[in-house]
Protein backbone atom coordinates (compact mmCIF):
# COMPACT_ATOMS: atom_id res chain seq x y z
CA UNK A 1 0.00 0.00 0.00
CA UNK A 2 2.80 2.47 0.87
CA UNK A 3 6.27 2.59 -0.40
CA UNK A 4 9.15 0.57 1.62
CA UNK A 5 11.36 2.73 3.42
CA UNK A 6 15.13 3.64 1.16
CA UNK A 7 17.64 1.23 2.37
CA UNK A 8 20.99 2.54 3.69
CA UNK A 9 23.47 0.02 3.76
CA UNK A 10 25.80 -0.50 6.44
CA UNK A 11 29.70 -1.46 5.12
CA UNK A 12 31.46 -4.41 6.40
CA UNK A 13 34.24 -4.02 9.01
CA UNK A 14 37.51 -3.14 7.95
CA UNK A 15 39.94 -6.06 7.82
CA UNK A 16 41.29 -6.56 11.64
CA UNK A 17 43.87 -4.23 12.74
CA UNK A 18 47.31 -5.45 12.39
CA UNK A 19 49.32 -6.30 15.64
CA UNK A 20 52.27 -5.85 16.78
CA UNK A 21 54.81 -7.90 14.85
CA UNK A 22 57.76 -7.36 17.04
CA UNK A 23 60.03 -8.12 14.34
CA UNK A 24 62.87 -5.75 14.84
CA UNK A 25 66.37 -5.55 13.50
CA UNK A 26 68.77 -2.84 13.08
CA UNK A 27 71.35 -2.15 10.34
CA UNK A 28 74.03 -1.16 12.56
CA UNK A 29 77.36 -2.85 12.49
CA UNK A 30 78.63 -4.98 15.70
CA UNK A 31 80.84 -7.37 14.73
CA UNK A 32 85.31 -6.40 15.63
CA UNK A 33 86.00 -3.92 12.44
CA UNK A 34 89.32 -5.20 12.62
CA UNK A 35 89.64 -9.01 12.17
CA UNK A 36 90.90 -11.43 10.59
CA UNK A 37 93.97 -10.23 8.12
CA UNK A 38 94.14 -7.23 8.95
CA UNK A 39 95.09 -7.74 12.21
CA UNK A 40 97.65 -10.35 11.18
CA UNK A 41 99.08 -8.03 8.68
CA UNK A 42 99.51 -4.93 11.12
CA UNK A 43 100.61 -6.57 13.96
CA UNK A 44 103.09 -9.01 12.50
CA UNK A 45 106.21 -6.48 12.34
CA UNK A 46 109.90 -8.34 11.13
CA UNK A 47 112.64 -7.55 13.02
CA UNK A 48 114.60 -5.22 11.43
CA UNK A 49 117.54 -7.27 12.16
CA UNK A 50 118.39 -10.67 12.01
CA UNK A 51 121.99 -11.98 12.27
CA UNK A 52 123.53 -13.24 9.19
CA UNK A 53 123.86 -16.45 8.08
CA UNK A 54 126.86 -17.85 9.83
CA UNK A 55 126.40 -14.73 12.05
CA UNK A 56 127.00 -16.13 15.38
CA UNK A 57 129.36 -13.53 17.18
CA UNK A 58 128.04 -11.91 20.30
CA UNK A 59 127.44 -8.37 18.56
CA UNK A 60 125.46 -10.19 16.03
CA UNK A 61 123.54 -12.09 18.71
CA UNK A 62 123.05 -9.67 20.89
CA UNK A 63 121.86 -7.13 18.35
CA UNK A 64 119.94 -9.86 16.90
CA UNK A 65 117.85 -10.19 19.77
CA UNK A 66 117.01 -6.50 20.38
CA UNK A 67 115.17 -6.32 17.14
CA UNK A 68 113.40 -9.46 18.11
CA UNK A 69 112.23 -7.64 21.42
CA UNK A 70 111.61 -4.51 19.39
CA UNK A 71 109.34 -6.19 16.94
CA UNK A 72 107.69 -8.56 20.10
CA UNK A 73 106.92 -5.03 21.61
CA UNK A 74 105.41 -3.25 19.46
CA UNK A 75 103.78 -6.25 17.56
CA UNK A 76 102.31 -6.71 21.37
CA UNK A 77 101.01 -3.19 21.32
CA UNK A 78 99.64 -3.14 18.13
CA UNK A 79 97.73 -6.23 18.77
CA UNK A 80 96.72 -5.03 22.23
CA UNK A 81 95.66 -1.53 20.34
CA UNK A 82 93.36 -3.59 17.46
CA UNK A 83 91.89 -5.40 20.20
CA UNK A 84 90.78 -2.25 22.45
CA UNK A 85 89.68 -0.52 19.61
CA UNK A 86 87.56 -3.77 18.26
CA UNK A 87 86.15 -3.35 22.11
CA UNK A 88 85.37 -0.22 22.06
CA UNK A 89 83.30 -0.43 18.74
CA UNK A 90 81.49 -3.08 19.47
CA UNK A 91 80.66 -1.71 23.16
CA UNK A 92 79.46 1.46 20.87
CA UNK A 93 77.78 -0.84 18.71
CA UNK A 94 76.17 -2.69 20.91
CA UNK A 95 74.66 0.81 22.27
CA UNK A 96 73.52 1.77 19.10
CA UNK A 97 71.67 -0.96 18.11
CA UNK A 98 69.44 -0.80 21.63
CA UNK A 99 68.81 2.32 20.81
CA UNK A 100 67.79 1.92 17.73
CA UNK A 101 65.64 -1.16 18.01
CA UNK A 102 64.35 0.50 21.55
CA UNK A 103 62.65 3.64 18.97
CA UNK A 104 61.49 1.31 16.58
CA UNK A 105 59.33 -0.64 19.38
CA UNK A 106 57.97 2.83 20.30
CA UNK A 107 57.11 3.64 17.16
CA UNK A 108 55.61 0.43 16.61
CA UNK A 109 53.94 0.28 20.00
CA UNK A 110 52.97 3.92 19.13
CA UNK A 111 51.12 2.79 15.62
CA UNK A 112 49.78 -0.21 17.05
CA UNK A 113 47.77 2.38 19.36
CA UNK A 114 46.63 4.35 16.79
CA UNK A 115 44.96 1.78 14.73
CA UNK A 116 43.21 -0.27 17.70
CA UNK A 117 42.21 3.54 18.45
CA UNK A 118 41.41 4.02 14.77
CA UNK A 119 39.20 0.67 14.94
CA UNK A 120 37.63 1.41 17.97
CA UNK A 121 36.30 4.32 16.23
CA UNK A 122 35.03 2.60 13.31
CA UNK A 123 33.53 0.51 15.34
CA UNK A 124 31.74 3.16 17.13
CA UNK A 125 30.40 4.65 13.89
CA UNK A 126 28.82 1.60 12.47
CA UNK A 127 27.59 0.52 15.48
CA UNK A 128 26.09 4.27 16.13
CA UNK A 129 24.52 4.52 12.31
CA UNK A 130 23.24 0.50 12.74
CA UNK A 131 21.57 1.70 15.87
CA UNK A 132 19.95 4.77 14.00
CA UNK A 133 18.77 2.80 11.42
CA UNK A 134 17.12 0.56 13.09
CA UNK A 135 15.22 3.62 15.43
CA UNK A 136 14.15 5.22 11.91
CA UNK A 137 12.94 1.53 10.61
CA UNK A 138 10.85 0.94 13.76
CA UNK A 139 9.33 4.50 13.37
CA UNK A 140 8.65 4.10 10.02
CA UNK A 141 7.52 0.46 10.77
CA UNK A 142 4.65 2.14 13.54
CA UNK A 143 3.40 5.03 11.27
CA UNK A 144 2.91 2.33 8.36
CA UNK A 145 0.76 0.07 10.67
CA UNK A 146 -1.22 3.24 12.30
CA UNK A 147 -1.86 4.42 8.49
CA UNK A 148 -3.06 0.44 7.85
CA UNK A 149 -5.13 0.23 10.34
CA UNK A 150 -6.72 3.48 9.88
CA UNK A 151 -7.20 2.37 6.18
CA UNK A 152 -9.02 -0.80 7.26
CA UNK A 153 -11.18 1.16 9.98
CA UNK A 154 -12.13 3.12 6.75
CA UNK A 155 -13.18 0.63 5.09
CA UNK A 156 -15.10 -1.37 7.58
CA UNK A 157 -17.21 1.92 8.09
CA UNK A 158 -17.58 2.51 4.36
CA UNK A 159 -19.03 -1.34 4.02
CA UNK A 160 -21.26 -0.90 7.30
CA UNK A 161 -22.04 2.28 5.99
CA UNK A 162 -23.56 1.40 2.83
CA UNK A 163 -25.19 -1.24 3.81
CA UNK A 164 -26.93 0.81 6.41
CA UNK A 165 -27.84 3.65 3.48
CA UNK A 166 -30.56 1.39 1.96
CA UNK A 167 -32.74 1.29 5.02
CA UNK A 168 -35.29 3.92 5.48
CA UNK A 169 -33.95 4.74 9.21
CA UNK A 170 -30.48 5.06 7.63
CA UNK A 171 -31.33 6.97 4.66
CA UNK A 172 -33.07 9.35 7.43
CA UNK A 173 -30.09 9.36 9.61
CA UNK A 174 -27.68 10.23 6.39
CA UNK A 175 -30.27 12.95 5.88
CA UNK A 176 -29.76 14.38 8.88
CA UNK A 177 -25.92 14.32 9.05
CA UNK A 178 -26.18 15.65 6.09
CA UNK A 179 -28.21 18.45 6.77
CA UNK A 180 -26.46 18.69 9.83
CA UNK A 181 -22.90 19.16 8.72
CA UNK A 182 -24.57 21.62 5.60
CA UNK A 183 -25.87 23.52 8.50
CA UNK A 184 -22.86 23.75 10.69
CA UNK A 185 -20.69 24.68 7.49
CA UNK A 186 -22.39 27.52 6.83
CA UNK A 187 -22.48 28.84 10.36
CA UNK A 188 -18.70 28.60 10.39
CA UNK A 189 -18.46 25.49 12.29
CA UNK B 1 73.81 14.55 -3.29
CA UNK B 2 70.66 14.40 -1.01
CA UNK B 3 67.38 13.63 -0.91
CA UNK B 4 65.72 16.52 0.82
CA UNK B 5 62.22 16.26 -1.16
CA UNK B 6 60.84 13.62 0.41
CA UNK B 7 60.66 10.84 3.65
CA UNK B 8 63.84 9.47 2.21
CA UNK B 9 67.00 9.26 4.58
CA UNK B 10 69.19 11.79 3.79
CA UNK B 11 72.40 9.57 4.81
CA UNK B 12 73.32 8.18 1.79
CA UNK B 13 76.36 6.74 2.55
CA UNK B 14 79.84 6.25 5.14
CA UNK B 15 82.38 8.87 4.10
CA UNK B 16 85.79 8.00 4.26
CA UNK B 17 89.35 8.27 2.46
CA UNK B 18 90.68 7.09 0.36
CA UNK B 19 93.38 5.86 1.92
CA UNK B 20 95.96 7.07 -0.43
CA UNK B 21 97.37 9.43 1.72
CA UNK B 22 98.08 7.10 4.75
CA UNK B 23 99.59 4.38 1.69
CA UNK B 24 102.13 7.61 0.71
CA UNK B 25 102.54 8.02 4.33
CA UNK B 26 103.29 4.10 4.79
CA UNK B 27 105.24 4.18 2.02
CA UNK B 28 107.68 6.60 3.11
CA UNK B 29 107.77 5.42 6.30
CA UNK B 30 108.77 2.05 5.40
CA UNK B 31 111.41 4.07 2.97
CA UNK B 32 112.75 5.58 6.23
CA UNK B 33 113.26 2.09 7.67
CA UNK B 34 114.70 0.77 5.27
CA UNK B 35 117.57 3.71 5.21
CA UNK B 36 117.62 3.76 8.97
CA UNK B 37 118.10 -0.52 9.39
CA UNK B 38 120.50 -0.65 5.91
CA UNK B 39 123.47 -2.13 7.98
CA UNK B 40 125.83 -0.55 5.13
CA UNK B 41 125.86 2.83 7.25
CA UNK B 42 127.53 0.92 10.31
CA UNK B 43 129.88 -1.56 9.17
CA UNK B 44 132.99 -0.14 8.72
CA UNK B 45 134.03 0.43 4.87
CA UNK B 46 137.76 0.82 4.49
CA UNK B 47 137.27 1.14 0.77
CA UNK B 48 136.29 4.55 1.67
CA UNK B 49 138.59 5.91 3.77
CA UNK B 50 139.59 6.47 7.63
CA UNK B 51 137.37 9.55 7.91
CA UNK B 52 134.11 6.97 6.58
CA UNK B 53 135.26 4.17 9.29
CA UNK B 54 136.25 5.68 12.26
CA UNK B 55 135.51 4.30 15.35
CA UNK B 56 135.70 0.74 17.01
CA UNK B 57 133.74 -1.79 17.17
CA UNK B 58 131.58 -0.73 20.26
CA UNK B 59 130.93 2.36 18.13
CA UNK B 60 129.72 0.26 15.32
CA UNK B 61 127.73 -1.61 18.10
CA UNK B 62 126.06 0.90 19.14
CA UNK B 63 125.35 3.18 16.23
CA UNK B 64 124.04 -0.04 14.90
CA UNK B 65 121.38 -0.14 17.81
CA UNK B 66 120.71 3.12 17.12
CA UNK B 67 119.65 2.23 13.56
CA UNK B 68 117.72 -0.77 14.72
CA UNK B 69 115.52 1.67 16.88
CA UNK B 70 115.46 4.18 14.34
CA UNK B 71 113.86 1.46 11.83
CA UNK B 72 111.51 -0.48 13.90
CA UNK B 73 110.30 3.54 15.39
CA UNK B 74 109.19 3.73 11.35
CA UNK B 75 108.06 0.17 11.00
CA UNK B 76 106.23 1.01 13.84
CA UNK B 77 104.95 4.49 12.11
CA UNK B 78 103.81 2.59 9.02
CA UNK B 79 101.98 0.01 11.02
CA UNK B 80 99.81 2.26 12.84
CA UNK B 81 99.57 4.99 9.60
CA UNK B 82 97.25 2.28 7.98
CA UNK B 83 95.71 1.39 11.23
CA UNK B 84 94.53 4.21 12.14
CA UNK B 85 93.08 5.11 8.12
CA UNK B 86 91.42 1.58 9.00
CA UNK B 87 90.34 2.63 12.62
CA UNK B 88 88.67 5.86 11.15
CA UNK B 89 87.09 3.27 8.02
CA UNK B 90 85.35 1.13 11.10
CA UNK B 91 84.61 4.18 12.68
CA UNK B 92 82.78 6.14 9.98
CA UNK B 93 80.98 2.71 9.34
CA UNK B 94 79.70 3.12 12.55
CA UNK B 95 78.61 6.49 12.99
CA UNK B 96 76.73 6.30 9.56
CA UNK B 97 74.58 3.31 10.56
CA UNK B 98 73.81 4.89 13.61
CA UNK B 99 73.02 8.10 12.03
CA UNK B 100 71.16 6.82 9.48
CA UNK B 101 68.93 4.63 11.71
CA UNK B 102 68.61 7.45 13.68
CA UNK B 103 66.98 9.07 10.86
CA UNK B 104 65.36 6.16 9.88
CA UNK B 105 63.19 6.40 13.11
CA UNK B 106 62.53 9.92 13.10
CA UNK B 107 61.15 9.71 9.87
CA UNK B 108 59.07 6.62 10.86
CA UNK B 109 57.81 8.74 13.91
CA UNK B 110 57.08 11.83 11.40
CA UNK B 111 55.00 9.23 9.06
CA UNK B 112 53.23 7.76 12.27
CA UNK B 113 52.17 11.04 13.04
CA UNK B 114 51.32 11.57 9.39
CA UNK B 115 49.10 8.60 9.21
CA UNK B 116 47.94 9.82 12.76
CA UNK B 117 46.80 13.24 11.31
CA UNK B 118 45.60 11.71 8.30
CA UNK B 119 43.10 8.75 10.19
CA UNK B 120 41.69 11.39 12.36
CA UNK B 121 40.44 13.16 9.27
CA UNK B 122 39.14 10.41 7.78
CA UNK B 123 37.60 8.95 10.83
CA UNK B 124 36.10 12.55 11.63
CA UNK B 125 34.80 13.03 8.23
CA UNK B 126 33.49 9.57 8.24
CA UNK B 127 31.79 10.58 11.73
CA UNK B 128 30.09 13.14 10.09
CA UNK B 129 28.90 11.82 7.17
CA UNK B 130 27.30 9.05 8.63
CA UNK B 131 25.69 11.68 10.94
CA UNK B 132 24.47 13.31 7.92
CA UNK B 133 23.11 10.16 6.34
CA UNK B 134 20.93 9.42 9.36
CA UNK B 135 19.57 12.91 9.74
CA UNK B 136 18.34 12.43 5.99
CA UNK B 137 17.45 8.88 6.76
CA UNK B 138 15.12 10.65 9.77
CA UNK B 139 13.96 13.21 7.85
CA UNK B 140 12.73 10.92 4.79
CA UNK B 141 10.83 8.55 7.67
CA UNK B 142 9.67 11.35 9.29
CA UNK B 143 8.20 12.62 5.51
CA UNK B 144 6.76 9.13 4.73
CA UNK B 145 4.97 8.77 7.96
CA UNK B 146 3.05 11.69 7.72
CA UNK B 147 2.47 11.26 4.46
CA UNK B 148 0.92 7.92 5.64
CA UNK B 149 -1.37 9.60 8.03
CA UNK B 150 -2.11 12.32 5.51
CA UNK B 151 -3.63 9.49 2.80
CA UNK B 152 -5.54 7.93 5.78
CA UNK B 153 -7.25 11.04 7.44
CA UNK B 154 -7.57 12.04 3.48
CA UNK B 155 -9.78 8.92 3.01
CA UNK B 156 -11.61 9.31 7.00
CA UNK B 157 -12.68 12.81 6.10
CA UNK B 158 -14.58 11.69 2.25
CA UNK B 159 -16.27 9.06 3.88
CA UNK B 160 -17.28 11.25 6.96
CA UNK B 161 -18.87 13.32 4.00
CA UNK B 162 -20.88 10.12 2.79
CA UNK B 163 -21.85 10.26 6.54
CA UNK B 164 -20.42 6.39 6.64
CA UNK B 165 -17.40 7.14 9.29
Amino acid sequence: MFPKPKKFPIKKAPPATPGLTGNFSSSIPTAAPLAGSQVQQFSTMKPVFTAPSGGTGAADQTRSAFARALSDSANTATQGDIEGFNLGLQRKGQDAVARDVQQQRQIGTDRFGMNRQAATMRADIRNRRAQGMADIATKLSIGRKNADAAALDNAVNFTTGAMSLFSPAGAFMTGTRAATGLLGGLMGR
Amino acid sequence: MFATGSYTPTYAAPIKATGEVARRQRNDAMGQMAFYGDNRQYNQDTSAGKGVAAGGLGAQFRASLTGDMAAGKRATQAQAGMLDFLKDSAGEDLRFGSGRAEEANSLSSLLLDRDKINTDFQLNTQKRRMENSLAAAQRDAEERSAEMARKARTSQSILGLFGLA
